[in-house]
C-alpha cells in the first residue's frame, strides 16, 4: 500500500517537473493587408480561439483599408474632396479620432509629423500601394504648395463636424494609417480575450503580454538589406515603430527619391536611413518615427524630447548607428562583432 | 534599572541541531573551495549531514539544519543574498519538498539512499528553475537539465551510501 | 537498501531518460521555406540544395533563390521591388513578400529565433 503510494507520489513529482514546459503555443498567421504583410502571432492555449480572432482581425483591416485610403472614393475620399471647400460637415465617425491625433501629434512634432502634406505626397506618387517609377516632379509645383503651406492645425473640429481653413489641405495618413490601425488590431484582440500577442506590420509593431515565461523577441533588420542589426526584448504592452527610406523609393537618373517627404522643402527628408522608435504607444511612436527621420541626424533628440519619446535608434545615410541613452539600456546590437554606436543625450 | 542580560537556555536539541548545522557548514565550505568539473554541478554532500538529521531527529531538525547550512555558508562564503545564495537556498528548500513529500507517503519504506536521490534531483530541479527563471532566460539551457539530473542521481546515491554508513555505525552500541 | 530505494532509484532513471528523450529530442527537421502563391496552397521547400524556383503571380514571374538555409527574391515583376531589395532571409518567423504578385516567401525552423522582425 505504502509502496503505491510512493510510486504514485513519485510520478506525481516527476510529472510536476515536465509541467515546466506548458502546452500553450505561439500561433501565427499572416494577411496581406494596407499593402504589406501583417503578421499576427497569438500565444495561447486555444488555437482555435486564436484561428477566430485572427479572422477578426482580418476583417477589420480590410475595412480600415478600405476605408482610409487617401485617393479612393470612401470615408476619406469624401473627406479630401470636401476640406477645400472651407466649409463645416460631417465626417466620418471611424476618421475623427485618427484626423483628432494626428492635429495634436502634428503640433508636438512642430509640423515634422504632418499628413494634411496629400497633395505633396501625390505630387511625388507615393500615395498608391506600389511605389511609383519618377520623374521626380517639376519645382514650379512644389514651390507652389510649399507657399500655399498645408498643415494639420489649418483643421478645425467641433463635434463631429470638421473644416479646414486652408484649401491646399490633403489629408494622407499613409504609414500613420498602419500604426493606427495596429492599435485598433490589439484593441480588437484584447476585447476577444487575448492577453499574448504581437501584431507585426513590416515597420510597425505593437506586443502586448509575454511569450509565455520570456518577453517578445523582436529583430530590427539592417537597413541594407541582409540580417538582423538589432534585437529588443519587450513585454506588457510596447511598440516598436520603424520608417526607412527603403521602404518606398524610386531611383531617377542616378539619384533615389524615397516616400517620406520633409514638408519645410517638399522634398524626401535627407541625412538619415532609418529611426527606430520604442515606446508604449503605437500612434505615438509612429508619428515619432516619422517625425525624427524628417528632423534629420542633428535635429532629432530635440524633437524626440518634445514628444515625450526616449527610447530611439537612428541610423544616419552613411550606417552610424545613434541611440539615446534609454535606448541603449534596451536594445541590442547583434552580429559576430556589433556595430559600434554614439550616445546621443536628450535635451 | 539595568537588567542583567538573560541567557536564553539552550535545549539538548538546540546543541544537537548547531552541532550538526556546524558540521553542515564546513561540507559546504569546503566543497566550494573545489572547483566544479560542471558548471552548477557540486556533490552536495552537505546533505549528508541534512538526510542524516532527518533520519534521527525527524523533519523540524532537518529543516533548521539546512536552512541554517545555507544561510551560515554563504556569510563565510561571503556570498549572502547574492545569487549564487538564492540559487543555493531554492535548491535547499526543493530538496526538502522533495524529500519531505516522499518521507510523509512513504518514508518507512525507505533508507538514507532514496532519501538522499529524491533531495538530490528535488536540489537540483529547484536550482536549475530559479537559474534559468532569474538568471538565464535562455530556453536552449534546458539542454543541460537532463546531464545534471544524472549527475545529480550518481551524487544522490554517494552522499545517501555515506549517510547510510553513519547512521549504521552511529546505531551499533560501541563495545 | 530497502525495496523503497530501489523504486526511487528506477524512477529516477526513468525520469532522467524521459528528460534526454523531451530536451534531446535528435534532428529537429530542417528548416524549410513556405511559398504561397496567389490563393494557392504554399509550396514546401527545403532550404539546404541549392536552386532557383520560379513562381507565378498575377503580374508575371517571380523567382525565388534559396541555398545555404536562406531564402530571397531575386527578380519580381513588380514597380518598387521591394522584395528583392530586402536581401536574403535568414531567421525562422522571417517572411517577406512581393505583395502586388501576391507571391510570400516564409521560413519556417525548429525555433523562431525572433517572433517578429522589424523593417
Amino acid at each position: 500500500m505504502t509502496r503505491r503510494r510512493l510510486a504514485l507520489a513519485t510520478i506525481l513529482l516527476a510529472l510536476g517537473l515536465l509541467a515546466g514546459c506548458s502546452q500553450q503555443e505561439p500561433y501565427s498567421e499572416t494577411l496581406l493587408a494596407f499593402g504589406t504583410l501583417v503578421d499576427v502571432t497569438i500565444y495561447t492555449d486555444s488555437p482555435e480561439a486564436a484561428q477566430a480572432a485572427i479572422r477578426a482581425v482580418d476583417e477589420d483591416l480590410r475595412f480600415m483599408h478600405e476605408n482610409w485610403n487617401a485617393w479612393r472614393p470612401n470615408t476619406l475620399g469624401r473627406v479630401n474632396l470636401l476640406l477645400p471647400t472651407g466649409e463645416w460637415f460631417s465626417s466620418g465617425p471611424s476618421l475623427l479620432p485618427l484626423i483628432e491625433q494626428s492635429i495634436a501629434l502634428s503640433e508636438q512634432s512642430e509640423g515634422l509629423f504632418d499628413p494634411a502634406i496629400g497633395k505633396l505626397v501625390g505630387l511625388w506618387g507615393f500615395q498608391s500601394d506600389s511605389a511609383p517609377e519618377g520623374p521626380p516632379p517639376d519645382e514650379g509645383q512644389i514651390e507652389l504648395l510649399l507657399e500655399q503651406a498645408p498643415r494639420m492645425t489649418d483643421i478645425q473640429i467641433d463635434g463631429i463636424r470638421i473644416r479646414s481653413t486652408n484649401p491646399a489641405v490633403r489629408l494622407d495618413f499613409g504609414a500613420f494609417a498602419k500604426g493606427y490601425a495596429v492599435d485598433r488590431v490589439i484593441e480588437r484582440l484584447r476585447e476577444l480575450g487575448i492577453q499574448d500577442a504581437i501584431v507585426n506590420a513590416g515597420g510597425d509593431l505593437r506586443a502586448i503580454g509575454r511569450h509565455g515565461n520570456r518577453d517578445w523577441r523582436v529583430g530590427i533588420r539592417h537597413p541594407g538589406g541582409d540580417g538582423v542589426i538589432a534585437s529588443l526584448q519587450i513585454a506588457g504592452d510596447e511598440s516598436v515603430f520603424t520608417s526607412g527610406d527603403y521602404e518606398r523609393y524610386f531611383d531617377w537618373e542616378g539619384e533615389r527619391y524615397h516616400h517620406i517627404i520633409d514638408p519645410r522643402n517638399g522634398r524626401p527628408a535627407q541625412g538619415v536611413t532609418s529611426v527606430t522608435v520604442l515606446h508604449d504607444n503605437g500612434a505615438e511612436a509612429d508619428a515619432a518615427a516619422t517625425a525624427l527621420f524628417v528632423a534629420g541626424p542633428d535635429d532629432w533628440p530635440r524633437i524626440a524630447a518634445r514628444m515625450g519619446i526616449d527610447k530611439v535608434m537612428v541610423i544616419d545615410a552613411d550606417g552610424g548607428i545613434a541611440l539615446t541613452p534609454a535606448m541603449a539600456g534596451r536594445i541590442r546590437l547583434e552580429g559576430d562583432e556589433p556595430a559600434p554606436f554614439t550616445l546621443r543625450e536628450l535635451p | 534599572m539595568p537588567t542583567a542580560p538573560k541567557e536564553l537556555p539552550a535545549t539538548a536539541d538546540d546543541l544537537r541541531i548547531a552541532w550538526l548545522a556546524a558540521l553542515a557548514v564546513a561540507i559546504h565550505v569546503l566543497e566550494a573551495a573545489f572547483p566544479s568539473p560542471l558548471p552548477g554541478a557540486k556533490p552536495g554532500l552537505a546533505n549528508v549531514i541534512v538526510i542524516m538529521t532527518l533520519l534521527l531527529y525527524g523533519w523540524r531538525a532537518a529543516l533548521a539544519v539546512a536552512v541554517l547550512r545555507v544561510i551560515a555558508g554563504s556569510l563565510f562564503l561571503g556570498t549572502f543574498l547574492s545569487p549564487t545564495f538564492l540559487l543555493s537556498l531554492s535548491g535547499a528548500v526543493a530538496a526538502l519538498l522533495a524529500m519531505g513529500i516522499v518521507w510523509t507517503l512513504g518514508g518507512r519504506q525507505l533508507t538514507a539512499i532514496g532519501l538522499s536521490v529524491v533531495a538530490s534531483l528535488g536540489h537540483m530541479t529547484g536550482q536549475f528553475f530559479i537559474a534559468w527563471a532569474l538568471f538565464i532566460p535562455t530556453d536552449a539551457i534546458w539542454r543541460l537539465y537532463p546531464i545534471l539530473m544524472s549527475l545529480s542521481l550518481i551524487f544522490g546515491l554517494v552522499s545517501g551510501t555515506i549517510a547510510q554508513a553513519i547512521i549504521r555505525k552511529l546505531k551499533t552500541p560501541t563495545a | 537498501m530497502k525495496p523503497g530505494d530501489w523504486l526511487v532509484v528506477v524512477l529516477a532513471a526513468l525520469l532522467i531518460g524521459a528528460l534526454y528523450a523531451h530536451f534531446w529530442t535528435p534532428g529537429a527537421p530542417a528548416a524549410y521555406a513556405l511559398i504561397h502563391a496567389g490563393d494557392d496552397a504554399a509550396r514546401q521547400v527545403a532550404l539546404d540544395e541549392h536552386r532557383h524556383l520560379h513562381v507565378e503571380g498575377p503580374l508575371g514571374t517571380s523567382q525565388v533563390e534559396v541555398r545555404d538555409g536562406r531564402a530571397r527574391f531575386t527578380a519580381s515583376p513588380c514597380n518598387d521591388r521591394f522584395c528583392v531589395h530586402y536581401g536574403w532571409l535568414d531567421h525562422a518567423g522571417e517572411v517577406i513578400a512581393c505583395v502586388p504578385n501576391r507571391v510570400v516567401v516564409q521560413l519556417v525552423g525548429p525555433e523562431r529565433d525572433f517572433d517578429a522582425i522589424n523593417f
